[in-house]
């Protein structure tokens, strides 16, 4: 691997300096990052939106469209690293300087998919709590309050539990390519994983609590922006509420892709360290320079 | 394609700074940024941005809110006895003239905590609040000098601008008895100025020309000991007369702090890409043990330079300048200038290539 040509820097850093660089990185990258976002999130917001979004009458009940919040915001959670596998795949394209077009992007996508349904929609319940959520709806108040208040936060704290252990199996799945089944001397994806899990447990865990404060500060701020903007372009005080579900679920959604950048520096981050490859780029170049200073 | 061509475009443009290493053409991102100065001394800064400097901040508020509810107590212990004693004389007057000076004094208090707190502290301390002294930050001009008091006022007064835009509670919560005032800070609008900069600079930055730099040196590398009796050996077997380049030194440094976490294997094939030619350089055997040669270098650098001190000392790597005009320390010159690292030893005999130990394996290492 030439650790010479990346586009960030390869150096140790501690997990608030990679949420730094990742916000600085999702802004030189926020054209593809967003169409990438969209692309493969859209899908899932939609059935999402679909499946729940009879909740949202407050007409019917009060209660259900509060309701309608945490369904949305659980399912979302547990299809967050499922809706960001486009953004893994572009941030390992640009972080080796391959070509990091939408094509090539999706090209990858498609060869990877069914890997990526296996580990995070069935072993991480994201396609459980999608089914939870298609059973429910459309039925009465009682039992979309139970769905959203119990059946899907249970669902998705348990799919939460298995990916805050082990979060970097979309990136052990497109940039080390393991296969699922241990072949040719190649480590199983399940091997991997646990192999670079188990010797990172303490940067997955500040991953982890991190990710847990400034998740719900981050959604707030850009929330605060779509409301912000609304008030702003519709001229009055307060925005829309008829508006809200859309704009919380465009936040959670960025919000996501955010944190699948941090997920993918954290990953690099935790390579560098297992594998020394700071010191491995620094002696490489040690090495061009005393062969040029030989040379001259 | 058109997306990865103006990606290309974007980060080709947006890098404004320096690569930090020789050999690496592409502009990197990174949140470390390289300053030299008129002297030509380069230092490398950590540079905090916006995550990081949320923890300082809410500690600066709670110093805030800790010291203004401190004051207010005690005013409220004077008005009690005071304006108790006064009450008890039946001058009402008094005791109600000093509940509305208390009034007063505390909105004036929270005023001047609020906007000149963070001001005065980085001028009187060196660029730092409470809340970044104890995060290891540290508030510098761009140029790499300690801020002045006006620098340090602008940068506190902008904050307002920065933490925008503001939602209010009343708003938020449906409490319409909330005046609009009462509010919650976002900080979007600093987070943007953030995440463009590539210093990580909040508008209060931008305007005041400043930058917060990171100076934890907890993961500096440290002087390193080593069981196999064969690196001071093989150490004394390296010419004094061979060029240690400063990033040569701190590769080296960086080697042996990370030896022992990334196992034999790993550390023998990173050792391997630089052993090969310095054997070549120190007219050794090809097949040397590439990471005893590396630890032996180490050894060469760092140790043998000072054999009295038996405590483990931080090695003397460049770190930001405290505050004003930046002179290197005599351990710190020696780092910087290459030529004088053998400079006082007397001058070791090139060793012959023949060496009675084997160094052809790493016992240490196995």
């Amino acid at each position: 691997m030439q650790f010479d040509q990346t586009s960030i820097a390869i150096r140790e850093r501690s997990s608030l300096e990679i949420f730094d660089l990742a916000a600085n990185v999702l802004v030189r990258n926020i054209q593809p990052i967003m169409i990438l976002l969209f692309l493969n999130a859209a899908p899932l917001a939609l059935l999402d939106y679909y499946l729940i979004n009879w909740m949202t009458d407050v007409s019917f009940s009060y209660e259900l469209s509060i309701a309608y919040y945490f369904a949305m915001l659980a399912l979302i959670v547990s299809q967050a690293q499922l809706g960001t596998c486009l953004i893994t795949i572009f941030m390992g394209r640009v972080m080796f300087l391959q070509e990091h077009s939408i094509g090539a992007v999706m090209k990858d996508f498609l060869k990877r998919l069914p890997y990526f349904l296996f580990s995070q929609g069935i072993l991480r319940l994201a396609l459980f709590a999608v089914c939870a959520a298609w059973i429910t709806a459309p039925k009465d108040s009682e039992e979309a309050q139970l769905l959203a208040y119990l059946g899907l936060p249970a669902i998705t704290f348990f799919g939460l539990l298995v990916r805050g252990m082990r979060p970097f199996v979309p990136e052990v799945i497109y940039l080390e390519q393991t296969p699922l089944k241990s072949k040719n001397d190649l480590p199983s994806l399940s091997q991997r994983s646990r192999n670079l899990h188990m010797l990172a447990a303490g940067a997955i865990s500040m991953h982890f609590v991190l990710i847990l404060i400034f998740a719900p500060l981050l959604l707030f701020a850009v929330h605060s922006i779509f409301v912000m903007l609304d008030s702003m372009f519709s001229i009055r005080a307060n925005s829309q509420i008829s508006l809200q579900p859309i704009y919380v679920l465009f936040s959670a959604w960025m919000v996501a892709g955010f944190f699948a950048v941090v997920r993918f520096l954290t990953y690099i981050d935790v390579r560098i360290r297992q594998e020394g490859w700071s010191v491995d780029l620094k002696f490489r170049v040690e090495n061009t320079l005393l062969h040029q200073s030989k040379e001259s | 394609m058109a997306v990865a061509d103006s990606t290309n475009l974007k980060i080709a443009k947006s890098a404004k700074l320096a690569p930090l290493k020789p050999g690496i053409a592409y502009n990197q991102v990174d949140n470390a940024f390289r300053l030299t100065t008129p002297e030509n001394i380069s230092f490398e800064y950590q540079l905090a941005g916006p995550f990081r400097r949320v923890f300082p901040y809410v500690l600066d508020l709670l110093v805030i809110v800790v010291a203004y509810a401190a004051l207010v107590f005690l005013y409220w212990l004077f008005a009690l006895l005071v304006g108790g004693l006064f009450a008890f004389m039946g001058v009402f007057e008094v005791t109600e003239f000093i509940v509305a000076i208390g009034s007063a004094m505390g909105w004036i208090m929270l005023f001047l905590a609020y906007w000149f707190y963070g001001a005065y502290m980085e001028t009187y301390y060196n660029g730092r609040t409470v809340g970044k002294m104890i995060s290891n930050l540290r508030v510098l001009s761009t140029d790499g000098h300690a801020i002045d008091g006006v620098q340090a006022t602008l940068r506190n007064f902008f904050r307002g601008i920065d933490l925008m835009p503001l939602v209010p509670v009343g708003g938020l919560l449906e409490l319409s008895e909330l005046p609009p005032q009462v509010a919650i800070p976002t900080g979007v609008f600093g987070l943007i100025a953030m995440s463009i900069s590539p210093r990580f600079q909040r508008l209060g930055d931008l305007v005041a020309g400043t930058m917060v730099v990171n100076e934890d040196d907890s993961r500096d590398p440290h002087v390193q000991t080593f069981a196999d009796s064969r690196v001071p050996q093989l150490a004394e077997a390296i010419p004094s007369s061979f060029y240690v380049s400063n990033s040569l030194a701190k590769a080296v440094a960086a080697y042996a702090d990370h030896r022992d976490q990334l196992g034999i294997a790993r550390s023998g094939e990173i050792a391997s890409k630089l052993a090969g030619k310095l054997c070549e350089e120190f007219g050794l055997p090809s097949n040397t043990d590439s990471d005893l040669l590396i630890c032996s270098l180490y050894y060469k650098i760092f140790v043998g330079q000072a054999p009295e001190e038996s405590s483990a000392p931080d090695l003397p790597f460049p770190s930001a300048p405290p505050r004003g005009r930046y002179e290197p320390s005599p351990s710190l010159a020696v780092m910087l200038d290459p030529d004088s690292i053998d400079a006082g030893r007397p001058a070791d005999p090139i060793v012959p290539v023949a060496h009675p130990i084997d160094i052809s394996t790493n016992p240490e290492h196995e």
